[in-house]
């Protein structure tokens, strides 16, 4: 299991590992669909990809793999990776192990803030992601203020307050897409439970580059998040700067959601079920959760789309779905194992 | 200042602040390295803002917590916790964590940013388990250690911060007399050990008398007294503080003061400056 100490050898070991799971489930996840490509095909498709020789697949299976699916793998990484280093991030700042952006209401803030830019604008453009951003920094402190009981922020008002605004926020959403209807907008369900199968507002690599600068800040408070864990003033007396940590870390999991939901709507509990699983698997510490957060909530999302993908198949469903079955019956289960009397809420 | 004493490393001059319904008036006292400082005093008698003062979480409105001569409050973060180690009442942890990564989070200030640690700061863990004799509790889960365990665990990490000045609130809080005795008992031998200064609030007038070197009284956000226990502990003046009959009694060997119940405690008395403390702590 885990050494008593974690060094950076062991940070890279289970990296590698999570980066190994992640890569032959991909290749899975690139053969299977309603059209099933064979591994051969896949190999030599990729192959050819990687070293720009002409392509020999035929143009069907050539179209499937390069313009469907790879992107759309790709797409399920990085807005995997967002969610669960969201979440992990969320769960730090608000001391609170069931925070994620979904159940916080921050996804549905994200989605509302994009479809305001939508109809402003009339289509997807880069404003897209910054006012899913805008909008999920907007919801957060929301949510966080009306979490508030007295100083102190209550852990189960916290929750019960981001499910509330979720809903109330979603329901706006309902009303502007359907006053909004006839003009160049992607469903309800898109916005409402997450789908990965649409046009993306940015290009896949600045998408991933933003992904990776918010994972990267959070990553680099990861010494005074895992003080945090003990408590806000702990944290100050071990020498942490609480509130630019919290700061830095609040505004870098809203960016991370932002830019998510911005290209996938609101996909729920992979902020959540990620990092437990994580925890799970290799203890609590943020110097090897993060990262590790990363790669896992990036498979977690690739197996999500994947059976979202086949297990109806011709049609789909939403990803979101998929992730929500899995996702609310861990929250239940994680919220019944939890003192009955909160005991989290900060300092006295 | 007296043959082979060392040094004063901490002067607390004039220290006041206040908040809106409560003010601490000016507070001064010094300590050299071994010296251990007990603040007593009843409930809202502001002794946790006290505290919060020496360990630089609050700044003085008026004075200066001096550490070596430098303020407190201009120390950077970093370097005030390789300083100043504060032991808390002990508040709950989000996940499981075991006993050795939690003693080496008092390293964290020692360390880079996304540094990891090094061997020196294992050593030093590892020597602040066996200085609070938790080495065989290493791979515990904090969550599962019993209340004696745990505080010693905490005054472990704390001890890993190397500081200079030690501070404890209550440490003894939800420890039986056994391990109140033995927590105190350790706080003493290790701050004349290394040697560095040490303040610790409590309520265990006992306690206090027995292992202070002196004492510090606390009354309504004034120092009413400060001296060797034996200065402090006047019957007259504990029953005025603490609104109840005592008696005060010397033991024979020691000369500690010893306090005890006086006999007409039945009738209650009307506590003035009660929820105080309360008040003020629902404004943080």
């Amino acid at each position: 299991m885990i050494a008593a100490i974690l060094t950076r050898g062991e940070v890279a070991r289970v990296c590698l590992l999570l980066a190994g799971v992640l890569v032959i489930l991909s290749l899975i996840a690139l053969s299977v669909g309603s059209a099933s490509i064979p591994l051969s095909t896949l190999g030599t498709g990729l192959w050819e990809q990687i070293t720009f020789s002409p392509s020999t697949l035929s143009p069907d299976h050539y179209t499937i793999l390069f313009k469907v699916r790879v992107p759309r793998i790709l797409l399920a990484m990085i807005v995997g990776a967002a969610l669960a280093v969201a979440g992990a991030g969320y769960q730090a700042l608000l001391r609170n192990p069931l925070a994620d952006p979904y159940v916080l209401g921050v996804s549905s803030g994200a989605a509302l803030g994009a479809i305001l830019s939508l109809a402003l604008a009339g289509r997807l453009t880069v404003a897209t992601p910054l006012a899913a951003f805008l909008g999920a920094t907007l919801t957060i402190a929301l949510v966080y203020f009306l979490g508030q009981r007295g100083a102190q922020l209550s852990p189960y008002t916290l929750l019960l307050a981001g499910v509330i605004t979720a809903s109330f926020l979603s329901a706006l959403t309902t009303f502007l897409l359907n006053s909004l209807s006839g003009r160049d907008l992607r469903g309800v369900t898109f916005w409402l439970m997450g789908d990965l199968s649409g046009p993306t507002a940015l290009p896949l690599g600045w998408l991933a580059l933003g992904v990776l600068a918010a994972s990267g800040v959070i990553y680099a408070a990861a010494s005074p998040l895992n003080l945090l864990l003990g408590g806000e003033t702990e944290a100050q007396t071990l020498g942490v700067d609480v509130r630019q940590t919290k700061l830095i870390v609040y505004l870098a999991a809203s960016f991370a959601t932002g830019l998510a939901v911005s290209v996938s709507g609101a996909i729920g509990y992979v902020g959540l079920l990620v990092p437990h699983l994580v925890r799970l698997l290799f203890g609590s510490d943020y110097r090897l959760l993060v990262p590790a957060t990363a790669l896992a909530g990036a498979v977690v999302v690739v197996v999500a789309d994947t059976l979202a993908r086949t297990v109806v198949a011709p049609t789909e469903l939403p990803v979101g779905a998929v992730t929500a079955v899995v996702g609310a019956p861990v929250f239940i289960y994680l919220l019944r194992s939890r003192p009955a009397t909160p005991g989290s809420g900060g300092d006295s | 200042m007296a043959d082979g004493a060392l040094p004063v490393s901490v002067e607390v001059r004039q220290v006041a602040f206040g908040y809106p319904h409560f003010r601490l008036q000016p507070i001064n006292f010094s300590l050299r390295p071994g010296e251990l400082l007990t603040i007593l005093g009843p409930n809202a008698a502001g002794k946790s803002t006290l505290l919060k003062l020496l360990a630089g979480l609050l700044v003085p409105e008026t004075g200066a917590v001096l550490l070596e001569g430098q303020p407190v409050a201009a120390l950077d973060l970093r370097e005030r916790a390789r300083r100043i180690a504060v032991v808390q009442q002990e508040s709950p942890l989000l996940f499981p964590i075991r006993v050795l990564p939690f003693v080496l989070q008092g390293r964290h200030a020692y360390l880079p940013a996304l540094g990891f640690e090094t061997e020196t700061d294992l050593a030093v863990a590892r020597n602040a388990l066996a200085a609070t004799r938790t080495a065989h509790l290493a791979d515990r889960l904090v969550q599962e250690l019993s209340g004696g365990e745990k505080q010693r665990v905490l005054l472990a990490r704390a001890l890993a911060q190397q500081p200079e000045f030690l501070l404890l609130d209550e440490p003894t809080l939800h420890l039986d007399i056994g391990f109140q005795v033995e927590l105190l008992r350790l706080v003493q031998q290790l701050a004349r050990r290394e040697p560095y200064a040490v303040a610790l609030v409590t309520h265990e007038l006992n306690l206090a008398a027995e292992f202070a070197d002196s004492v510090l009284l606390l009354h309504q956000g004034r120092m009413l007294r400060l001296g060797t226990p034996a200065e402090v502990f006047e019957r007259d003046l504990l029953e005025q503080v603490f609104e109840t009959e005592l008696e005060v009694f010397f033991h024979p060997e020691t000369g500690r003061p010893r306090v005890v119940l006086g006999s007409e405690t039945s009738e209650p008395r009307l506590r003035s400056g009660e929820g105080g403390e309360a008040g003020q702590k629902r404004l943080e």
